[in-house]
């Protein structure tokens, strides 16, 4: 018996249905100022991103290098602001920081907002980037 | 010529040359020393060069003419696609399994970094604002990031890209961070620093600036079309 012409198109289809399967929306958020409207911008920001992009599973993370990292210090994470980044990591953000920095500061950080430590952000910034992520930065 | 002294109404003809970079030295002097006293006649030209570095932006991704596209005819349509197929996935496994092995001597004895195109990393750092500590900041984790690829081999490229009142930090006027760029471009031939001419031909005409740029800096026409580019190219961008 001759084989279907279309049997041939059963391999590509699969190809291009694994394809179309959506990507989770993944974003990487840069913080490297340290200015009063930096977090409640940041905030707003990532609020919108996970309202915007509700059922695309948004990856988010939140990378925090230099005088940035004093965001999540006690001191400065009150009130609403500190109730307002509680939700966004229930919803899955990702605080990252560099590791230096970090131990630095690591006494006055607020212990209820842990960060993935690296050894430099920069190169973070990179990896994440090659890995599909895509950048912004209030 | 053109005499702007002979024409108070400046021709768009002659802003053009102007944005264009086809004026003498005289008559763009007079055009600068205008442009001091007229704003709108200032805000026309940031028009024109607006305009220009966009058309320049959408012609970079021209796509190549398409050719007429001759439709299969005849019974023989079916086995000449699967046969073209067949070559196709030979050459993908080909082209899978090493081919650059069959490359010239040339190719194979190249150093790393002698093609930047076979650079898989390029990151574009943007400076954009006067910000000194935040600058140190970014060239220290810069030098951190640099030192980390060299010791794992692995060929990085960056690129510093000031514009807007970043480029205020790339002079003698800022020592530290002078100093900080001339110590890295001479530790790093795989770094480099640029600033945008536009912006430092506006904050001369608005804010009666002069900057000036440390040897390290190279001029590019505008910042934020390199910027744009380099993204478009697949560079990773981080703002500094």
């Amino acid at each position: 018996m001759k084989p279907s012409p279309c049997l041939w198109l059963l391999p590509l289809l699969l190809m291009i249905s694994n394809g179309l399967q959506a990507d989770p929306a993944r974003i990487v958020y840069h913080l490297h100022q340290l200015k009063p409207v930096t977090l409640k911008r940041a905030l707003n920001n990532i609020e919108n991103l996970y309202k915007g992009l509700d059922g695309e599973r948004p990856e988010i993370r939140m990378l925090l290098q230099g005088e940035s990292l004093q965001l999540l210090t006690r001191e400065r994470l009150k009130g609403a602001n500190r109730q307002r980044l509680a939700a966004l990591l229930q919803k899955g953000l990702v605080l990252e920081a560099g590791e230096t920095n970090y131990r630095r500061l690591h006494d006055r950080l607020d212990p209820a907002f842990p960060a993935r430590l690296n050894r430099n952000i920069l190169s973070r910034l990179v990896d994440l980037q090659k890995q599909g992520y895509q950048y912004v930065t209030p | 010529m053109h005499d702007p002294k002979d024409n108070p109404e400046v021709s768009d003809e002659l802003l053009n040359s102007f944005v264009d970079r086809q004026l003498t030295s005289e008559e763009r002097q007079e055009i600068l020393h205008r442009l001091k006293r007229d704003r709108a006649l200032s805000e026309r030209v940031c028009e024109l060069q607006h305009l220009k570095e966009m058309t320049r932006l959408a012609y970079d991704d021209i796509p190549p003419s398409r050719l007429p596209r001759r439709p299969i005819e005849g019974p023989g349509g079916w086995p000449r696609m699967i046969a073209a197929a067949l070559i196709f996935g030979l050459g993908l496994l080909l082209g899978m399994s090493g081919l650059p092995q069959w490359g010239s001597a040339e190719d194979r004895t190249a150093a790393p970094g002698a093609s930047r195109d076979r650079i898989s990393t390029k990151v574009l750092v943007h400076l954009s604002s006067a910000d000194r500590q935040s600058a140190l900041n970014t060239l220290g984790s810069l030098e951190q990031m640099l030192a980390e690829y060299r010791q794992r081999g692995e060929p990085v490229r960056v690129e510093v890209i000031a514009n807007g009142d970043g480029v205020k930090l790339l002079g003698p006027d800022t020592p530290e961070i002078a100093e900080r760029i001339a110590a890295l471009s001479a530790e790093y031939d795989n770094l480099s620093f640029a600033a945008c001419r536009n912006t430092i031909e506006q904050l001369q005409l608005t804010e009666g600036l002069h900057i000036r740029l440390i040897p390290q800096v190279r001029l590019i026409d505008s910042g934020v079309v390199e910027v744009i580019r380099r993204q478009k190219e697949g560079w990773a961008y981080i703002r500094g």
